[in-house]
């Protein structure tokens, strides 16, 4: 064989190297490559070694529930792997190699999101504060100069980004743009944020057309089905005798939103408690709600939550609650009495794969899925009467 | 005129938020103003054979369990006579839209045993 050259060994190694190195280049670009991490204090490159999670485009229980629910699910169980160990509850893992890059495995690419509601927003922030609180770091932001406009918006405004540790409080509760105004996310463990949450909802009304188009009654019957449903979470949701399948906070989050284009005002309370069908005894009912299940269980389940639908619409019929005490359970009524009371709106109650919802002008539905919201989610939508002059 | 009857405004000498059921609910709990306001008013109203007059002027929320708790409690856990109560316990509205659940305390303190 024919000695190489100097030169021509040199050319060889060079481009051989350069190959490598492209080869190296369409990895990291199929895999996600360097991002740009925001840790709360500042930005960091960081290696990511495998691709990125796509979450859906729109992340809604009303439009897109399917999707949105098995996203929130498979965020759950991640975040759930992440704080069952030390090694894992690292965000972002110091680099292999010296003058190498930090790195984590992969992310979920949050850029893709075009659309994301209230409900599920506040839905999403519970999962980071468990996150951020148990692994006792704040998750970090990536890509976030590629986020859609409007999903950053709505989670800045909604002070997601409080919420997961990331940026100090500021001290804000309210945020303004366009014709929504947003209550920041409140998160407790028992009612008392019951008077801030209040305050904050009549100001949100005010935005709406002043004086508030939100009449007395009406807001008293909120803040009465407010208080009911906090008192709910802390009595029963994180009940002892529960086995959990995710380490819970035992806290609640709520957030609410004017809109004044539609005059809208919706207010949205979750929890990641035990749900209403897991805790729903299937004994001490009522008569009347026995029937009701036995009536319409499916004969053949077809999937892990398909009857949650039944158990959530059964407890608002029982005038009782789980208990055999009949001085209980007054709250659920008291929560649709609020919709009765302002006369146009809806409630919609999610609990783990079940969804019920109570619609002034259509009546009840209700349906079931088979992901879990992870807990309970309540929601609240007033339609406010126009102003006279408004024509 | 003060003589003559016994008061206690919920929003003024506790809260205007009051909400829960004990302790485990927050500080504003039915319990807690059972126990520390509308009991000794009670039992002051029933030694001095006057009206007990409960206001619900400025009160913002009237959760069930709150309601229960401190009006149904009074039967069931302090064991005041229900029928001695009806008699002294005079609710005031406050404002119109209040009856319903001045009504709610009414059917709580009945139905408690």
């Amino acid at each position: 064989m024919k000695k190489l050259s100097k030169r021509h060994r040199k050319w060889l190694n060079h481009r051989c190297r350069k190959k490598q190195r492209r080869v190296v280049a369409r990895t990291r670009r199929s895999h996600g490559g360097v991002v740009s991490a925001w840790l709360g204090d500042d930005f960091v490159n960081v290696l990511i070694r495998e691709r990125p999670r796509q979450p859906p485009s729109v992340i809604c229980f009303r439009q897109n529930p399917d999707e949105t629910l098995k996203f929130l699910a498979d965020l759950r169980e991640g975040i759930a792997h992440r704080v069952g160990s030390v090694q894992k509850a690292e965000w972002i893992k110091p680099p292999r190699r010296k003058h190498g890059l930090p790195w984590m495995r992969t992310y979920v690419d949050y850029s893709k999101i075009e659309f994301i509601s209230t409900a599920a927003s506040v839905v999403m922030a519970a999962e980071y504060d468990r996150a951020a609180r148990l692994c006792k770091k704040p998750p970090p932001a990536i890509e976030l100069h590629r986020w859609n406009k409007k999903a950053f918006q709505k989670l800045f405004e909604m002070g997601f980004f409080e919420i997961v540790g990331l940026v100090q409080g500021t001290g804000r509760t309210i945020s303004v743009s366009e014709h929504l105004k947003t209550m920041q996310i409140v998160s407790g463990t028992d009612a008392q944020g019951l008077e801030e949450a209040s305050k904050a909802i009549l100001e949100l009304s005010q935005f709406i057309s002043d004086p508030s188009p939100l009449p007395d009654e009406v807001f008293v019957a909120l803040n009465t089905a407010l208080s009911e449903a906090l008192s709910n979470v802390t009595r029963w949701a994180y009940t002892e005798d529960h086995s959990f399948r995710f380490t819970h906070l035992s806290r609640w989050w709520i957030t609410a939103t004017a809109d004044r284009e539609k005059r809208t005002l919706t207010v949205v309370l979750y929890d990641q408690g035990a749900t209403i069908p897991a805790t729903f005894p299937r004994k001490n009912l009522h008569q009347s709600v026995k029937d009701f299940i036995l009536r319409n269980l499916s004969l053949t389940p077809t999937f892990g939550y398909c009857d949650d639908g039944i158990y959530i619409e059964g407890a608002t019929r029982q005038g009782r609650s789980a208990t055999d005490r009949s001085w209980h359970g007054k709250g659920l009524p008291q929560m649709i009495d609020l919709i009765k009371i302002c006369g146009n709106g809806s409630l919609t109650i999610l609990s783990r794969g079940g969804m019920y919802r109570y619609d002034h002008a259509a009546g009840s539905t209700r349906e079931s899925r088979p992901f879990s919201v992870g807990g309970t989610l309540i929601e609240w939508e007033l339609h406010l009467p126009r102003d006279e002059n408004d024509g | 005129m003060m003589g003559e009857q016994v008061n206690l405004a919920i929003a003024k000498e506790y809260s205007a938020y009051p909400s829960g059921r004990d302790e485990r609910d927050g500080p504003f709990s039915g319990k807690r103003f059972r126990d520390e306001l509308l009991y000794p008013r009670v039992i002051e109203a029933f030694n001095r054979s006057v009206p007990l007059v409960v206001s619900l002027d400025g009160v913002m929320s009237f959760g069930s369990s709150f309601l229960e708790e401190a009006f149904g409690g009074l039967i069931r856990v302090s064991g005041i006579d229900k029928s001695k109560l009806t008699q002294t316990l005079q609710i005031e509205e406050g404002r119109p839209t209040n009856s319903r659940y001045k009504a709610a305390i009414l059917r709580y303190i009945s139905e408690a045993k």
